[in-house]
């Protein structure tokens, strides 16, 4: 009935104690994560550069404009995989980078083997309607993007007059497209990721979505290219190499991310999980070797490049990276001087600890897994995991029940509900596109169609009508209990489902007026491996994913994995 | 309409709540109505005409008496709660027996539709369920059902009958399939007619029931508003800025 999973027997432990979910999964601390090498951007050009995958442009039916059809066909040891873009007129009063917009520059869909021309027909209807249209079980992707008002006709304008675009503009914007959206999993017909794991090469969640932007990336880059030729003609030439390389696709990320990772914990654990198994491992190295430190001193030096070009109009993130710059300069002095330490990571995470930003803290981690692939890439194939259904143990006693919720979730007992402000936010879905969005308890209507990913509140609840009971009553099975309160179903299921995996909950009110929902995005996005982060409020932020990945071209050479902490070189 | 199995449990899940099924047993019958729907069986047609208003607190599960050592006396036609609540009971009798066992004899069973996807689901956590009527026998166990008759039997019992469901809570030995007891034939497995093919990995419902849950779904949405839109929701019009 279902596919096994690998079992974590398979992961090799370090005697280095890993640290408490207590200290991970707060928000100010998941908020402040860097992309590391475990990251999907990351894994998916490995896997591509390990397995030799081949990518050719089988279809260009694109006018002068740039409007038409693009297919990329996508070679791969596990079968083909087409990747079919439309490009269309969009009027700047129908542009919009939000969920609700209607239409696009270019949509995409990322098809399961080589399309017949009747695919891309019936396609060529859909796929532009994005959420209105129907997709079928051949289709695991379904996205589009917006071409960037500040950058994409810029370019091409110097291309056509045969020059390269300014490289400065390249490192301040660092994508020519933005997408919207990437669907995947069974929404609007597409496949389910239960089937994508059998038929596909994707048997780790997200891998497929960020093939899709990958292509979407080569999509923007061939778009120009071929825009400047229709209006230079002979004068125009092609965008560089250095600056191909240096633009990513953008991303306006909002709040519909957040939800996801309350209602997938068990995987929101195996991410987590095996990052602190890899830090553990990398913190048990007794020393250190002078390549190590040698190489440690060449990423961080990029690592100050990347920091110089990544800008925020945020005074509080513009803050913290000027803070970071200045903590780089002594990480760089610590880890020089690593041939005299013992476990010298567990000495720079010290230091951090005690010395160091959030920020700070976290780029170390990324540093440090980015120095030991030898102790980090066997992890990737780990990422995904399967939610459970109905996992409630009926014959516990309430009473142990009671006891277990008292150690596994004292963060969340430690809230008092009854302070000002603890409740004050609220999520729902709008009926405008099912969109998730954000509300104030006391001001704005749908609060009593609250999404479910109040954890804490529940856990609170639940723990007090516990307590109301008689100790006679504690002594008698869950069973008994959910019979007479069948409310509290959903939080001891979760209770249940979750009891061998500690890093499943994020430890915060998700609904206190202190909450930002930014942090929540920056985790899920590191780890999916963008850069750049750009906050534009608490609800949403600028990212760029792919900025320095190698092109489809590169990713045979042997430095194709070294892309970390990219930068654009000023003088590409 | 060609629907995937995850946006139909979220169109079940979500109509569910809209009705009033109390958190978690929205997702629990969601599953099960998309098992169901899975192997063709008219689920979807079945929940898009009940009763769209089930009351906050199931009366059903109340109507069970337990008696303590023997087991549960029900009757009649038995809704998903009551088989939620027929598997808890026997799994908490399971952890509070020395052996790990637990029966159950249920009186006047009539189409134990739900029965199914209920005991598949908690088989898939370390229990098998050996369940007996007069007609066929069938076992449950790690997310797979095996039947020495044809399945449809078992899901559509149309005459009141007795039934009997022995609960065992499988180690790592015994977890090797197949099953360890009843003259089962694991070749059977799904010899119903309609079973036969196994799991599709899609469901096709008439537009008219599709849209009709949707409507039902659509009531866990709040209304949009400008507002909303403007305040609710992160992400900007263009970069320009």
């Amino acid at each position: 009935m279902t596919i096994p999973l690998p079992t974590v027997d398979q992961i090799k432990l370090s005697e280095v104690t890993l640290r408490p979910p207590s200290e991970v999964m707060r928000l100010d601390r998941l908020g402040s994560m860097h992309p590391s090498r475990l990251s999907f951007t990351r894994t998916l050009v490995r896997r591509m550069h390990d397995e030799n995958w081949r990518f050719d442009p089988v279809r260009k039916s694109l006018d002068t404009e740039g409007f038409g059809n693009l297919v990329y066909s996508i070679h791969t040891p596990s079968g083909p995989l087409n990747f079919i873009a439309f490009s269309t007129q969009l009027d700047d009063k129908d542009r919009t980078d939000r969920v609700i917009a209607e239409k696009w520059d270019m949509s995409f869909t990322l098809f399961n083997g080589e399309a017949t021309k009747g695919d891309i027909e019936r396609l060529g209807k859909q796929v532009p309607l994005q959420e209105a249209g129907r997709l079928s079980n051949r289709e695991i992707v379904l996205s589009r993007a917006n071409r960037s008002v500040r950058l994409f006709n810029s370019v091409v304008d110097s291309l056509a007059l045969g020059r390269q675009p300014s490289a400065s503009d390249i490192a301040s914007i660092g994508y020519l497209t933005r997408t919207t959206a990437v669907y995947g999993n069974g929404k609007f017909g597409l496949m389910d990721f239960d089937e994508v794991r059998k038929v596909s090469p994707f048997g780790s969640p997200f891998q497929a979505e960020m093939l899709t932007v990958y292509m979407a990336r080569q999509l923007s880059l061939d778009l120009v290219d071929h825009l400047a030729s229709c209006r230079g003609g002979e004068r125009a030439v092609k965008l560089s190499r250095p600056l191909r390389r240096a633009l990513g696709v953008g991303n306006a990320t909002g709040l519909g991310m957040a939800p996801f990772l309350v209602s997938h914990p068990r995987l929101i654990h195996q991410w987590m999980w095996l990052r602190e198994v890899a830090l553990s491992r990398v913190k048990s190295q007794k020393s250190v070797t002078d390549s190590v430190i040698r190489r440690s001193n060449q990423l961080l030096d990029r690592i100050k490049s990347h920091l110089d070009q990544w800008n925020s109009t945020d005074e509080q993130q513009s803050e913290r990276i000027r803070v970071l710059k200045d903590e780089v300069v002594k990480v760089q002095e610590l880890t020089r001087a690593f041939h005299e330490q013992q476990y010298p990571w567990q000495y720079l995470t010290r230091w951090a600890s005690s010395a160091a930003s959030l920020e700070c803290a976290e780029l170390i981690h990324s540093l440090m897994l980015e120095l030991h692939p030898e102790l980090v890439n066997d992890l990737d194939r780990f990422m995904g995991s399967r939610e459970a259904s109905v996992n409630i143990d009926s014959s516990m006693s309430v009473e142990h029940l009671k006891s277990h919720i008292e150690r596994r979730y004292a963060w969340a007992l430690d809230i008092d509900f009854d302070e000002k402000g603890a409740e004050s936010q609220f999520w729902y879905v709008s009926a405008e596109k099912e969109e998730p969005r954000l509300g104030l308890r006391d001001i704005d209507p749908g609060s009593d169609l609250e999404m479910r990913i109040h954890v804490a509140r529940d856990i609170v609840e639940l723990y007090r009508s516990i307590k109301s009971l008689s100790r006679e009553e504690r002594q008698t099975s869950v069973l008994n209990f959910l019979l007479n309160y069948p409310q509290y179903r959903y939080i001891v299921n979760r209770v249940h489902s979750l009891r061998e995996f500690p890093y499943a909950e994020i430890q915060e009110n998700l609904l206190d007026a202190s909450c930002r929902p930014i942090d929540l995005l920056r985790f899920k996005l590191a780890t999916f491996g963008a850069t750049r982060f750009d906050p534009k409020s608490n609800l949403w932020t600028r990212i760029t994913l792919f900025q320095g990945a190698p092109l489809m071209d590169e990713l045979d050479v042997d430095s194709a994995d070294d892309w970390a902490f990219p930068i654009v070189q000023e003088n590409s | 309409m060609d629907l995937s199995k995850s946006e139909t449990l979220t169109l079940c899940q979500r109509f569910l709540s809209a009705v009033g099924l109390p958190p978690g047993v929205d997702n629990e019958v969601a599953e099960s109505i998309v098992w169901l729907a899975l192997r063709g069986y008219p689920s979807l047609v079945n929940l898009s005409q009940s009763n769209p208003e089930f009351p906050q607190k199931s009366s059903i599960v109340k109507q069970l008496e337990i008696y303590s050592g023997s087991g549960l006396i029900s009757a009649a036609d038995m809704h998903y709660e009551t088989w939620v609540a027929i598997a808890d009971w026997l799994v908490a009798s399971c952890g509070n027996s020395r052996r790990g066992e637990s029966q159950v004899q249920l009186s006047n069973v009539r189409n134990p539709y739900f029965a199914v996807p209920t005991l598949l689901l908690r088989s898939s956590h370390g229990y098998e369920f050996s369940v007996d009527v007069t007609s066929c026998q069938a076992v449950f166990s790690k997310g797979d059902l095996w039947t020495n008759s044809d399945a449809n039997e078992f899901l559509f019992l149309e005459d009141e009958e007795a039934m009997k469901i022995h609960c065992v809570q499988l180690n790592e030995i015994s977890l090797k399939s197949p099953p360890r007891h009843l003259n089962v034939r694991p070749e059977l497995r799904f010899s119903g007619e309609r079973l036969i093919q196994g799991e599709n990995s899609r469901i096709d419902v008439d537009d008219e029931i599709y849209w009709k849950l949707k409507k039902v779904a659509a009531r866990c949405f709040v209304p949009a508003s400008e507002k909303s839109r403007q305040r609710g929701a992160g992400a900007e019009v263009d970069d320009s800025a």
